[in-house]
């Protein structure tokens, strides 16, 4: 099909697609007005027995928990894809030469080293108290493992690749990730042994507004924190290296 | 009508036709990458449109906000933030799929690809 044919076709089975969207979003309640009784009953409900002011980490990690466990394991699905691919074409590459250090010109002064260096510690600090802060401000281990992962690349651009392959060892950090989502699924079998519901929250809750509240939810949200952070410490890694690898290919 | 109370809805289609017009003129699997994005955050416009509510504050309750006070749905929004950290992780599982197919066939333009070739 040539490029114009498939543009045609796109543009008038997009004006008709869209216009079925807009039909059928007149039946949707006018913005700002919905009001489904779930919600309801979840704002009016899930502080007082839950004891976590965040009502999204208390959905997240507790009343739709099994729905976030599915997520978990196709991020964790995911990063064993990349690596999956990865790994299969270094086995399919020939040897390669002593590694070339394609940061390293870069971030060879001191300042830049030491600028990386403290940013790196900063997005890391601020990773873990956004994911420590779970239960009570906006926030969580989705969050807080997204922020924290992504200072490896802070560390690349510190170090270089070198440094990298020591910072981000790959068995260290896939342990990690692996752990993070064995123990989310640990923990649903062993609530489910204990309460008779998967995810049942049977920990002490916690006075509502202290650090460490919500019982089950603070644990999971300590595990998801592991496992996002772990695992995109794992796919930064994994791009960085295949990067160099690339490059050592096409000299 | 209020033409105004479905506009947000209206957006977030937009967005997403936007993201397939983009997979369908890509010449670059990468640039594919980047328009399948676009497509799966019109979810999140809609999603949270849905849930927005007037005059209502954040689902998260402190002494100031106490439990009681309008809040919007903390039930697409807790969908909202898992597909976004599992969107960025499915995005990078097809970017690598690119680079496998780039160091196979040295192409990356879906356009002269073929499907099952070597």
């Amino acid at each position: 099909m040539s490029e114009h044919t498939r543009t045609t076709v796109f543009g008038a089975s997009a004006i008709v697609t869209l216009a079925l969207m807009l039909y059928a979003s007149m039946s949707l309640p006018a913005f700002g007005e919905f009001t489904g009784p779930y919600t309801k009953a979840v704002l009016a409900e899930a502080t007082r027995l839950r004891h976590v002011d965040n009502v999204p980490t208390a959905i997240n990690f507790d009343i739709r928990g099994f729905d976030t466990l599915g997520e978990e394991f196709i991020f964790f699905t995911s990063v064993a894809g990349v690596l999956l691919l990865f790994s299969a074409a270094k086995a399919a590459a020939p040897p390669a030469p002593e590694p070339m250090e394609i940061g390293d010109q870069r971030a060879n002064t001191g300042a830049i080293r030491w600028f990386f260096a403290g940013v790196t510690a900063l997005i890391a600090a601020m990773g873990v108290s956004v994911a420590a802060h779970g239960s009570l401000t906006p926030g969580g281990g989705f969050q807080g493992g997204a922020i924290f992962g992504s200072a490896i690349v802070c560390v690349y651009l510190a170090m270089g690749t070198r440094a990298m392959d020591v910072a981000g060892n790959h068995t260290f950090f896939t342990a990690l990730d692996a752990l993070g989502a064995f123990s989310f699924g640990a923990i649903g079998v062993a609530t489910g042994l204990a309460t008779g519901s998967f995810l049942g929250n049977s920990l002490g809750l916690g006075r509502t507004g202290s650090l460490v509240s919500g019982g089950t939810i603070y644990v999971i949200n300590g595990f998801v924190f592991l496992e996002i952070a772990s695992g995109f410490i794992v796919l930064l890694t994994a791009f960085i290296k295949q990067m160099r690898q690339l490059q050592e290919e096409q000299q | 009508m209020n033409v105004l109370a479905y506009l947000p809805y209206a957006v977030s289609f937009w967005i997403f036709a936007m993201g397939c017009y983009g997979l369908v003129r890509c010449r670059n699997l990468i640039a594919a990458v980047l328009a399948l994005a676009v497509a799966q955050s019109s979810t999140y416009v809609l999603l949270l449109s849905i849930g927005f509510h007037k005059q209502a504050g954040a689902p998260i309750f402190s002494p100031t906000n106490p439990v009681g006070s309008p809040a919007v749905d903390p039930i697409v929004q807790a969908l909202t933030l898992t597909d976004i950290v599992v969107g960025a992780t499915v995005s990078a599982l097809i970017l690598a799929l690119s680079i496998q197919i780039h160091r196979r066939t040295s192409c990356i333009d879906p356009e002269r690809l073929s499907p099952m070739s070597e």
